[in-house]
């Protein structure tokens, strides 16, 4: 048996989709496809896998790509800080705990 | 007085901040927030969502100790930056202690025939199965050219008392050579017991010689796991403690248990026996994949989903021995911890990234070969020579330490840039294990989605960060034990 | 509490302005070092004053009233704690000033009462008066000191608005006396200019710390305690710059009520971020200059904040930060603070209610300071059996 979920692709990053169906990736692997709207994501469960219940696994795949919305978010906030605090851990200050 | 400004006249009334990098993961209903360097706070979803919205009310709990847990900046704090470089700074130096751990594989034969090992011989061919004196020197002289103040040598086997000369060569050629260096050198014999004497322990006593054994549980378990002739492995190894105990000092000996798949069945018993034999703590050692997936190179959950149960199980039941006034460790967890809690680094080979292999251990083989790790080396044993980075006969540290066989696997396995790894909230604490991944999935890096290793790390990153923050009594239990 | 000041109506001098002195009581002193000596007088007898000394002292004025000599003082009685080896200032118009101790197990220097803080509970409330004079004397006694003065400080206002000066002193210091550790009290803010640490950096004192408050991890609340915007991140940013230096840095937390509700965060910030420090001092509330006009939003008695201040010294104790615990009773802590309780800094603010004579741990305890005795204590002072 296998299903699908779509994504409003105006309002989701496929690379959300394409970080969350990594963390399922013991469980399935997702097949997707885009039209003009959505984002397709065909669900193709591995053999022994532990998908039982669709819909809960809907929940839980939707969740993550919310979350890894957020979490591309954050990176894309802080990419810069990032790299002027690694700046910093890298100049030759000469000043850490461990001197 | 009127002098005096009023608490609210010091408000910062620009309400704009500015988010420092941060990841999240949610536990048992709560968000866990860990920074750059790894300081975590636990709060509730909408804190996350208005936190990363940039509308978190600048007078609240929740933002005071973001703030100062630099999670966020303002135009109050903007030493917040440099604070987070010199704490990255001092995580990065803490790699800068090059190979500290030599182990010397001084002979593979073993009285034991014990089912998991993979490495040991039963046979008295002495030549074929020992390290002589010549390599044993070149092994000594390699040791000592690293850039590490500190080094310790550590005897393993087989059995290293079947090689005792060797050993006692080792001692000497080190002490000698080290006498114009002036490292700070140590060492320990990792044996069973099972054929130690009075001449041995007189030796240890001498030069100062710690002891590591094994001990996987009571008589039953231990004497199943470990079979000999006289079915008495047990009896030798408690023996064995005793006696090095009366010789060397109480403390001068410590053993490690290792996991199978009947320890799992109840951790209690195995805890209740390291207490019974006056131990301070017990490693609640991860399941050894080499006797399990290796073989078939499949992945398998069941086993670390199992481990990870025994672990629960036992960490709850010494949290009781704690708190009934026995001061009694669980060395995996204090390990974690320390890295969670504080900026140092315990060594903990598998926890580090770039991985612990080579940079944290190094073994030279019986006949001059050296291996990244013990692991590299049981995997060789199996017909895999990935991880032999080098021979004592042709090689020396530079070259070993700037070889594509080592650098290869370090830098493909690092977390920083890893898929899942790089996201992870867990990831400060977390490392690299291509031995592993690699002998379970044929590269250095693996799917972390699908590999025990993560599962097993995530789960107990997790289950002791909440346990941690929920309990002040646990907590102080749990700070106890990183001192 | 010694008077360090005093006038005497009674005294002859002919010299203008002041003289600085050390007092001597030996008669015998060779000739060419009297000069810089105060001869002191302790017996009450007449006898012949020894000739050639830069001044001379004593209770007794009637040794003075048949003297040939000139430069003698009549000391009050309240400074007659005053012995051989005591740096005194002597003025032209009578007043006399002990400026060194050579008793004392520490001696502090007040350099000024200027500060560009107004801190909630200072001690020394800051004027704006011109008082370089007072650096000026430092100056001075430095060069008298005893070479074998293990430790002492120097206190303000605010050391470091004399900028180069200061740097002046610590380099006479490390010339005169370069076996004294010294101590500056500072707020820490004029070293968040890198150039000003490095100054301090080249004279390379062997021993000098600067002993820096830090209020509060939160910044609102720090600077709301030294009433100072901005302060915060500037004395962070100082304390960063003289570590970048490997310059000593003590951290000081007063304990009062706004600052005890984030004790243990402040703790935990700075063992997370300034783990280099040399030295945290957790220090109780001394009830003298602000304080009593700010007692309301100040005042938490000590034995309702022991199971914090022991949190605290547990957080430091864990991350390895030496640590101690000041001007608190053994009666309102915590058994495991004991460890870091210091007695007392200095020898001359100890003392003691009634309750503390039937205790059996007087002798271990840094008791009061005076001010402390006088207007505000806990109310838990219980002697030990
Ligand atoms: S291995 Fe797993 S737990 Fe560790 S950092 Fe990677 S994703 Fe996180
Ligand atoms: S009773 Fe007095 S002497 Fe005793 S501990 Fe308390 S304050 Fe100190």
């Amino acid at each position: 048996m296998s299903s699908s979920l779509n994504f409003d692709s105006q309002c989701t990053s496929l690379e959300a989709i394409k970080k969350a169906a990594y963390v399922f990736s013991d469980r399935c692997a997702l097949d997707i496809s885009e039209d003009e709207s959505s984002y397709i994501c065909k669900i193709i469960p591995k053999k022994d896998s532990t998908i039982d219940n669709y819909e809960d696994f809907e929940i839980e795949f939707r969740n993550e790509v919310l979350d890894q919305e957020l979490r591309i978010e954050i990176a894309n906030k802080t990419d810069g800080v990032k790299n002027l605090i690694l700046a910093f851990a890298f100049s030759k200050s000469g000043l850490s705990d461990n001197d | 007085m009127t002098k005096f400004q009023k608490q609210n006249f010091f408000q910062n009334t620009n309400e704009s901040y500015e988010l420092l990098p941060f990841r999240f993961a949610r536990i048992n209903g709560r968000v866990l927030l860990t920074n750059l360097v790894g300081e975590y706070f636990f709060t509730k979803d909408e804190v996350l969502k208005s936190l990363v919205d940039g509308t978190l009310p600048n007078d609240s709990d929740d933002y005071l100790n973001l703030r100062s847990l630099h999670f966020i900046c303002d135009d109050q704090t903007q030493s917040a930056k440099q604070l987070l470089g010199i704490k990255t700074r001092t995580k990065l130096s803490n790699y800068s202690n090059l190979t500290s751990l030599h182990m010397f594989v001084i002979s593979l034969r073993c009285e034991h025939s014990c089912p998991y090992c993979q490495v040991s011989r039963q046979s008295d061919d002495k030549l074929a199965f020992d390290m002589s004196y010549e390599t044993a020197s070149k092994a000594v002289d390699f040791a000592l050219s690293g850039p590490s103040p500190r080094i310790k040598i550590e005897f393993q086997g087989g059995e290293p008392l079947l090689n005792f000369d060797t050993l006692k060569f080792i001692v000497h050629d080190a002490k000698e050579k080290n006498e114009a260096i002036g490292k700070d050198l140590s060492f320990v014999i990792a044996t069973n017991l099972a054929v130690i004497t009075d001449e041995i322990l007189d030796y240890c006593k001498l030069h100062d010689i710690e002891i590591s054994t094994s001990l996987d549980g009571p008589a039953s378990l231990h004497n199943h796991n470990r079979p000999r002739p006289g079915n008495n492995s047990y009896e030798l190894a408690t023996e064995g403690i005793k006696k090095v105990r009366e010789k060397l000092g109480f403390d001068k000996v410590n053993a490690l248990m290792t996991t199978t798949d009947k320890s799992l069945d109840d951790p209690r018993i195995i805890i209740d026996e390291y207490l019974k034999q006056g131990f301070s703590g017990i490693f609640l050692r991860p399941l050894s994949p080499y006797g399990f997936a290796i073989k078939t190179k499949k992945y398998n959950a069941y086993g670390s989903k199992k481990w990870f149960e025994f672990y629960k199980t036992g960490l709850e039941y010494i949290l009781e021995i704690n708190k009934s006034g026995v001061h009694f460790r669980e060395f995996y967890s204090a390990t974690i911890l320390k890295k969670i809690l504080t900026l140092k680094d315990p060594g903990y080979v598998d926890l580090r990234s770039p991985a612990g292999i080579g940079i944290g251990g190094i073994v030279y083989n019986y006949d001059g070969k050296i291996f990244a790790s013990d692991e590299g080396r049981m995997l060789a044993e199996m017909g895999d020579n990935t991880f032999e980075i080098g021979n004592l006969a042709t090689d020396n540290f530079k070259d070993v330490f700037l070889s594509d066989k080592l650098l290869d696997p370090l830098e493909q396995s690092m977390t920083t840039s890893a898929p899942r790894c790089s996201e992870c909230a867990f990831e400060q604490y977390c490392g690299a294990d291509p031995v592993f991944h690699y002998a379970t999935t044929g590269d250095f890096l693996g799917k972390k989605a699908e590999s025990d290793f993560c599962y097993r790390n995530y789960n107990t990153f997790s289950h002791l960060l909440d346990t941690y923050d929920s309990n002040l009594e646990t907590r102080s239990i749990f700070e106890s034990w990183i001192n | 509490m010694l008077q360090l000041r005093g006038s005497t109506k009674d005294f002859h001098c002919d010299f203008i302005g002041h003289k600085m002195l050390i007092i001597s009581d030996d008669s015998s002193l060779p000739f060419p070092l009297r000069e810089k000596y105060a001869y002191i007088l302790k017996e009450n007898i007449d006898t012949n004053l020894p000739d050639g000394f830069g001044a001379y002292i004593s209770q007794n004025a009637s040794v003075f009233s048949t003297s040939k000599h000139k430069n003698w003082f009549h000391i009050p009685q309240y400074m007659d704690y005053m012995e051989a080896g005591d740096i005194i200032n002597f003025k032209d118009d009578g007043s006399i000033w002990a400026i060194f101790r050579s008793n004392a197990k520490y001696n502090t220097f007040l350099l000024t009462e200027r500060c560009n803080h107004y801190c909630l509970m200072c001690s020394q409330p800051p004027k704006s008066k011109e008082d370089s004079w007072l650096l000026e004397r430092a100056m001075e006694a430095i060069e008298l000191i005893p070479r074998d003065t293990v430790r002492m400080g120097f206190s303000g206002g605010e050391p470091t608005i004399y900028k180069e000066k200061l740097i002046d002193l610590v380099e006479k210091c490390r010339g005169y006396l370069p076996q004294t550790a010294i101590d500056i009290l500072s707020n820490g803010r004029a070293f968040s200019d890198p150039e000003y640490a490095r100054l301090l950096h080249k004279i390379d004192h062997p021993n000098c710390m600067i002993c820096i408050p830090i209020y509060s991890d939160v910044p609102e609340i720090h600077n709301y305690v030294v009433q100072s915007e901005d302060a915060f991140d500037e004395t962070i940013q100082g304390i960063l710059n003289l570590k970048a230096l490997n310059q000593k840095v003590e951290i000081r937390i007063v304990i009062h009520q706004q600052t005890i509700g984030r004790l243990v965060e402040t703790c935990e910030y700075i063992s997370r971020n300034l783990l280099f420090v040399d030295h945290v001092a957790l220090m109780g509330l001394e009830i003298t200059g602000f304080t009593r006009a700010n007692l309301p939003d100040l005042w938490i008695d000590p034995y309702d904040y022991k199971d914090t201040l022991s949190q605290a010294v547990a957080v430091l104790n864990r991350s390895k930060i030496n640590n101690s615990v000041y001007n608190h009773q053994l009666c309102t802590v915590n058994p495991d603070v004991e460890d870091n309780y210091v007695h007392s800094i200095s020898d001359w603010k100890n003392e003691y209610l009634d309750e503390c004579n039937k205790c059996s741990r007087k002798h271990e305890c840094g008791g009061f300071f005076s001010s402390q005795i006088l207007y505000k204590h806990s109310d838990h002072i219980k002697a030990f059996s």
